[in-house]
């Protein structure tokens, strides 16, 4: 019995050994692994991102750009300030800093006549003319174009009017002291 | 207010999800809370509408606390009575175990990716075309007025300079509704919970199928192909449909692969969800449906046919239905009403949707890899025919070869496809840039990518792949 125990215990401290060993060859060999695993994954994200277009688009033009302007930009802008930035590169540009104004020298329940949309174009506003896009950025305000004078209703409720390049200053029912370019009237006072 | 409104809507979406199976895991209850949460909130809100009620705060609030009342009592049934087993962790207690350096390597690089799009998107307010003339814009009017039939869809003048998208189906309106009601400036919140939830929802089902670094692999592929991770800051419809429309893909086929009967409900709702969103949601539909029959006619049952058949198509029908009785049409149908064949306009259609499809700017190489992949597994199969013997070759088409899943893949696809081919084209704008094909049919194709991505790293191939690799390192183990 003795010897069989002593061969038994033998076994086991070798088996044991043999386990350790394994265990730390099979603890090498997966960090091998590992590391080898990573540097492909970080090899194939860099051929990726820097050889096909969409990719290198995305990270390097798209991402790194938005971080850029807002990185420029004054922290916390509104959403009105961020329109600005967006569609006029800077704070207080673009005509949607016009149609800002508009909504600041309104209130929410004006109903607003809007010059021809030709005039509109003839002075630059790409977007202003489209009443779905001016209804989206002043609701909920109403708008009503000159040229739906006739086939609106709303234009006989209307309260205030957008006064361009003086067309408008005579539909309002009191004189306008200083005139300028841009202005957002009641239609009475 | 926000946060009120917004763990009002998580809860909700909770409790349906534990209400619909027990057996989703974590990652799919952690993806499913809020995508489900705000998809019953705006059905929710259609049915206070057509009540007369009025969406309004309370209102909703009110709805939401009734809903979490009555589902928690209905768990706490079912919990009471055995009928669910409440468990955190279901099947599995969540283990690191799998998680090694290259997994580690795509998970940082994509969560750097998904905070930089993040910032992107919660930083602009809604800049886009058809969010402004569209689904925004109805948005801002139902949080006001507090009905979907406002001033603003009923302003014929409007409908007509706005076109379809204003006539949308009303969930995505409806999700920026609940941020304007709650006094935000910008609904672009919505746009973040749908696309980080779907990261942990999508990694949350493939891993279903395939081992960590795979799941890991797809996710990533899947959510920097380019178009698609630009919509991420986008406030359009089509990423919410996409998301919608391939869980319920791959619900469906979880369910009839793996027979776990709540994934055939999950696909059932965000079937319906889909097409809640957008009403081209609805080309999977029939592609599910012929797969449902052939499990039909296999298992000599009706129930599911019926239940899917029906339920799923609920809310093409209800908004068709809500449109005819509030909106006088300004438009003329942009579709050909009637069958016909013109060799040249599908060869047109065709031609426009292989380029768009192989053009990197748009996809990434998410298609390239599809395709590829099953030219390889074409050949994987041809190999395995001819070097078995005649016994064998009766098993070399096995049921997980993903051929169900291929169907509803390449079946929803050609639907899809064959819309674009049933439009009109008198002015030219089928084709033109900007126009629908190069416009719309390309965000349309989001929900391809999600369930490309699924088969590149689950098909066949792949899986013997992983049982030789599982297989060699015990081994070496041992």
């Amino acid at each position: 019995m003795k010897p069989e125990k002593g061969k038994k215990r033998e076994k086991t401290v070798s088996a044991q050994k043999n386990e350790a060993s394994s265990g730390s060859l099979n603890f090498i060999s997966g960090l091998f692994f590992n590391i080898i695993g990573a540097a492909v994954a970080g090899v194939f994200i860099y051929a990726l991102f820097s050889n096909v277009q969409g990719y290198d688009w995305l990270l390097n033009t798209m991402l790194k750009g938005n971080f850029e302007t807002i990185e420029q930009n004054p922290p916390d802008p509104t959403v009105a300030q961020r329109y600005e930035i967006k569609w006029g590169g800077r704070i207080g540009m673009g005509e949607i800093s016009y149609v800002n104004r508009i909504k600041d020298q309104t209130p929410d329940s004006a109903i607003i006549i809007i010059p021809p949309r030709k005039m509109l174009t003839d002075v630059g506003f790409k977007s202003m003319p489209e009443m779905p896009w001016l209804t989206y950025f002043l609701y909920p305000r109403k708008v009503v174009y000159e040229d739906d004078k006739d086939s609106s209703k709303l234009y006989a409720k209307a309260n205030y009017i957008l006064a361009l390049n003086g067309w408008g200053m005579n539909k309002v029912n009191y004189q306008i002291q200083k005139p300028e370019a841009f202005m957002v009237l009641p239609l009475k006072k | 207010m926000n946060y009120l409104i917004f763990t009002l809507i998580f809860i909700t979406g909770l409790l349906i999800v534990l209400l619909i199976s027990d057996k989703f895991s974590l990652g799919e209850k952690l993806g499913l809370t809020p995508l489900v949460g705000l998809g019953y909130t705006t059905f929710l809100m259609f049915f206070l509408d057509a009540a007369g009620m009025g969406i309004r705060f309370s209102n909703v609030a009110a709805g939401l606390l009734a809903t979490i009342t009555i589902a928690g009592a209905c768990l706490a049934y079912l919990y009471s009575k055995k009928l669910r087993s409440f468990q955190l962790f279901p099947n599995e207690k969540p283990s690191l175990a799998g998680i090694n350096l290259p997994w580690l390597v795509f998970f940082v690089f994509g969560a750097y990716m998904a905070y930089g799009i993040t910032v992107k998107c919660l930083y602009w307010p809604p800049a886009e075309f058809d969010s402004i003339e569209g689904y925004d814009l109805l948005a801002k009017a139902i949080a006001h007025e507090g009905t979907i039939a406002n001033s603003i869809l009923l302003n014929p003048a409007i409908v007509a300079g706005c076109g379809p998208r204003l006539l949308y189906p009303p969930l995505f309106a409806s999700c920026n509704a609940i941020c304007y009601m709650c006094g935000m400036e910008s609904p672009k919140l919505i746009t973040a919970i749908f696309f980080l939830s779907w990261l942990v929802l999508f990694y949350s089902l493939i891993k279903r199928f395939v081992p960590h670094t795979a799941a890991i692999v797809a996710t990533f592929m899947m959510m920097i192909a380019p178009e698609m991770f630009a919509n991420a800051s986008f406030t359009l419809t089509n990423l919410p449909t996409a998301i919608y429309a391939a869980t319920a893909v791959l619900s469906f086929y979880i369910w009839y692969e793996r027979r776990i009967e709540g994934f055939f409900y999950l696909s059932i709702i965000t079937l319906l969800f889909a097409t809640w969103t957008r009403s081209d949601g609805v080309v999977f539909y029939p592609a599910i449906m012929l797969v449902l029959l052939y499990d039909g006619w296999k298992t000599k049952t009706i129930k599911r046919i019926l239940s899917y058949g029906i339920i799923s198509i609920i809310p093409f029908v209800l908004w068709h239905f809500y449109l005819t009785a509030h909106i006088e049409r300004q438009q003329n149908s942009f579709f050909i009403t009637k069958l016909f064949f013109d060799a040249d306009k599908l060869g047109q259609v065709w031609g426009a949707a292989k380029t768009m499809l192989f053009n990197t700017q748009l996809y990434g190489l998410v298609f390239h890899f599809f395709v590829g992949i099953i030219i390889l597994n074409i050949i994987y199969k041809i190999f395995l025919f001819l070097s078995a013997d005649e016994a064998k070759r009766k098993n070399i088409f096995q049921a997980d070869d993903r051929f169900s899943f291929l169907v509803v893949f390449f079946g929803g696809w050609a639907l899809y496809t064959l819309l674009f081919y049933q439009m009109k084209n008198t002015d030219g704008s089928l084709f033109a840039p900007g126009g629908w094909m190069l416009s719309g049919y390309k965000r349309g194709m989001f929900s391809f990518v999600p369930l490309a991505m699924f088969y590149v790293v689950s098909n066949p191939l792949a899986m013997w792949l992983y049982a030789k690799l599982s297989s060699w390192t015990s081994t070496g183990k041992s």
